[in-house]
């Protein structure tokens, strides 16, 4: 049953529906949350908001099979109520000096990075590193790559999210890779990891 | 193909967004130039590395439930679905009568006073009914200020009235005294002057005796 479907039949009245509607997207969402705001607890309350303003604003939607744009646009939002409400979060570009030395987070895992890859894997260190590397990222570079590489959204799709041209899309997600590249040859984890991986 | 213009296609490729004409310039241009190759296998292995982390299973399931309709929420969807004459036939007089309410229920007023309960319900807002009382208040005030003028300057032309009489009676007592006195000094002038010739009238009389008893002495010791 596809979305469109499903929404049709929410807004008939049939809360099951909706339900279904939410169990489909929760997981994604969530992750999409998770991944911007790098904290479980605070991703649960976003993702919570996400599907009440669902809820409330679902009959609004006119293009139904925009659906999947709509719900991350709602979710980038709230994450982005998030990013202001974090009156002590700031955002540091690793573009602007990557010679900057890291932060007491960032130096942590690097000296976890010396461990064995089997080691990193356990610990989940690789997860906790491009967490950290990623939210050193600018917010928009951070969002293309979430949206590209773990929600697997095309990129007019996240243009159109964005409400931004593509080439600007694409222009982001390669500098943010590079970025990434860069932050990750500096904690001596990319090769090791690699090398396990392959 | 330029070194400078393939960053856009290199992100495409990598994620399999590239159409097979567009792929084969770009595969044609990765073995070309050695640069860019190497830029293509280090974003392919930051790709690999972010592959990384898995998603998480959200630890909670959201489930939504229906809450029974409440009569506005009814009124409402059915007021939605007829036509803009008929909303507006409807909504405004209901406008209109939600405003008077809101506003009496706004001036309504419950009051103890003299042992009797007391209600007062009004369109017009307190603030105006404020306003007049203060209004007689102010008013109420200039009265008073003006009879306390008047009876001022009446005290002052009671007193000013006063006074003069009391020069005028206090010039008649000193005019009687006056009188008074001259009619004594008078009487004292005639007194003195009858007190004068009786005195006189005496003393010739006495002057006549001692000239009498002069002359019958001398004429008795003439005729001894």
């Amino acid at each position: 049953m596809t979305d469109d479907v499903l929404i049709e039949r929410f807004l008939e009245g049939d809360i099951h529906a909706f339900n279904l509607l939410v169990w489909r997207w929760e997981r994604p969402i969530f992750n999409f949350v998770y991944r911007n705001l790098g904290n479980e607890e605070t991703a649960q309350d976003v993702c919570q908001h996400v599907f009440l303003r669902v809820y409330k604003k679902l009959k609004t939607l006119r293009e139904r099979q925009k659906f999947s744009s709509w719900i991350y646009r709602i979710a980038l939002n709230l994450c982005r109520d998030e990013y202001k409400k974090r009156k002590n979060h700031r955002l540091i570009s690793i573009e602007s000096d990557p010679e900057d030395p890291p932060s007491y987070s960032c130096q942590q895992i690097m000296d976890a990075s010396v461990q064995t890859p089997e080691d990193l894997c356990h610990q989940q260190s690789v997860s906790e590193l491009l967490k950290e590397a990623l939210m050193k990222l600018p917010e928009e570079q951070r969002t293309v790559i979430i949206m590209k590489q773990y929600q697997g959204l095309k990129f007019i799709e996240i243009a159109d999210i964005l409400k931004q041209p593509v080439n600007t899309v694409k222009s982001r997600l390669y500098n943010g890779l590079q970025s990434l590249r860069i932050f990750l040859e500096k904690s001596k984890v990319n090769k090791e990891v690699l090398l396990h991986e392959m | 193909m330029k070194c400078d213009d393939i960053h856009q296609s290199l992100v495409s490729l990598l994620y399999g967004e590239l159409d097979i004409e567009e792929s084969k310039q770009v595969h044609k241009h990765l073995k070309q130039c050695k640069s860019c190759s190497q830029v293509y296998k280090e974003l392919q292995n930051t790709v690999k590395v972010l592959d990384q982390w898995k998603d998480i299973q959200p630890n909670f399931k959201y489930v939504f439930i229906h809450e029974p309709a409440t009569w506005w929420i009814i009124q409402w969807a059915r007021f939605k679905q007829i036509g803009w004459g008929r909303r507006l036939a409807l909504g405004i007089p209901a406008i209109v009568a939600a405003v008077l309410v809101f506003l009496a229920l706004l001036n309504f007023r419950v009051g103890y006073h003299d042992g009797e309960w007391s209600m007062a319900v009004s369109i017009v807002p307190e603030r105006a009914e404020t306003n007049r009382e203060a209004l007689f208040i102010d008013t109420l005030e200039q009265n008073q200020k003006e009879t306390l003028l008047l009876v001022s300057q009446m005290i002052k032309e009671s007193e000013y009235k006063q006074s003069n009489e009391n020069v005028l009676a206090w010039a008649n007592i000193v005019q009687n005294l006056e009188k008074q006195r001259r009619q004594d000094l008078e009487m004292i002038n005639g007194s003195l002057e009858n007190l004068q010739w009786s005195t006189e009238g005496k003393f010739y009389q006495t002057s006549h005796v001692l000239d009498n008893l002069i002359r019958l002495t001398s004429y008795s010791l003439e005729s001894k």
